[in-house]
């Protein structure tokens, strides 16, 4: 038992938005999630569009890899995620969730590899040019880049 | 908790205030049309965690969306909030939303003291679920030296069997040694059986 864990406090607190939502009016949770799609389905050609953008950038990155460069991609990459993270984008989202993974392990263990980077970066390019097809090919494909990051992972 | 939620179950978001943080303006700009689909009519949008301190020190909020892509940046305003922030806004519901869900970011959302990490793909429907399954919270708030926020426990089944509890209130699952004999089937049927009452 740590001195920290004797001088806990536990209450109970009713966060404000418990009584709102029981508030006569709004709207059925069915009609809320079709609202909430259909905006997510206006948003979708601008999102395509940003992570076509944003494949230029992580593109333009792996040509002049730069000192300072190398640091810019797992945010970029995490962006990325982000916003595919809301459509139905399948290879392209567990693609760039692997280069999520292989950054942040190369950052962890100070190294850098922009091959591994390269492969991961043309792939996105792939995908984006099939239109997110996910097919046997993508599953190699995905399948290649996560051999990629177990062996960087392995590395010494 | 992942309980699926009837199509017709009536909500009212109307007069909730939500803050969505996003460093990404894309996806600040995707989170802010969900959320308005879903009826909120207040949000406030920020572009990173040091406009949003600004905001939280300004009013409070009923509810809290982050995402950054350093998951530090995200942690470290939640951390903020519970601990520094103004008091109004201490136990607002936050929830964390990823793209990028590594071990070491949910072991460190968890810790900061986030009532709930939502990792993608995600769908409304998902983000709803979440933010309604707050509304029934029922765990309760810690506060100690290392940590500010709702129960990490989710679900308390007491201490691990043979353990002392760490809390005061903790209470063993283990039931010990019966200290008298089993009773009999006619005592257990006289128990249960309708008696007549005079009153």
């Amino acid at each position: 038992m740590t001195a920290a864990s004797d001088n806990a406090r536990m209450f109970k607190v009713r966060p404000t938005l418990a009584d709102q939502i029981r508030l006569p009016g709004g709207k059925k949770v069915g009609e809320a999630v079709a609202a909430a799609d259909a905006a997510l389905d206006d948003q979708r050609a601008s999102a395509v569009e940003g992570l076509h953008l944003g494949v230029e950038r992580l593109e333009a990155l792996c040509r002049e890899r730069s000192e300072g460069g190398f640091a810019s991609i797992y945010p970029l990459a995490a962006n990325l995620a982000g916003t595919a993270g809301f459509f139905e984008t399948g290879p392209f989202y567990r693609a760039v969730y692997s280069l999520c993974e292989l950054t942040e392990k190369l950052g962890a263990a100070g190294r850098r590899d922009w091959s591994s980077v390269d492969v991961h970066v043309r792939s996105l390019r792939l995908i984006l040019t099939t239109g997110f097809d996910d097919g046997p090919e993508a599953k190699a494909m995905l399948d290649g880049l996560s051999s990629l990051v177990r062996r960087v992972e392995a590395a010494p | 908790m992942s309980r699926a939620i009837s199509p017709e179950t009536r909500i009212n978001l109307e007069r909730t205030s939500a803050l969505l943080i996003n460093d990404n303006p894309q996806g600040l700009d995707i989170l802010s049309s969900i959320v308005q689909g879903f009826g909120l009519k207040e949000q406030i949008k920020s572009a990173s965690p040091d406009d949003a301190r600004g905001v939280i020190k300004r009013r409070s909020v009923d509810m809290v969306l982050v995402e950054c892509a350093s998951a530090a940046e995200s942690c470290d305003f939640v951390r903020w909030m519970r601990r520094e922030g103004p008091k109004t806004s201490a136990y607002t519901p936050v929830i964390i939303l990823t793209g990028h869900a590594s071990e070491g970011f949910v072991a460190k959302s968890r810790d900061c003291g986030a009532s709930f990490i939502v990792t993608k793909p995600l769908t409304p429907m998902v983000l709803l679920q979440r933010i309604l399954w707050l509304t029934k919270d029922q765990r309760e708030w810690v506060e100690c030296e290392t940590y500010v926020g709702p129960d990490r426990r989710v679900r308390n089944y007491g201490p691990p069997l043979g353990m002392a509890g760490r809390r005061a209130g903790d209470l063993s699952a283990h039931v010990g040694v019966a200290l008298e004999p089993n009773m009999d089937q006619s005592d257990i049927d006289m128990l249960l059986k309708p008696q007549r009452v005079a009153l």
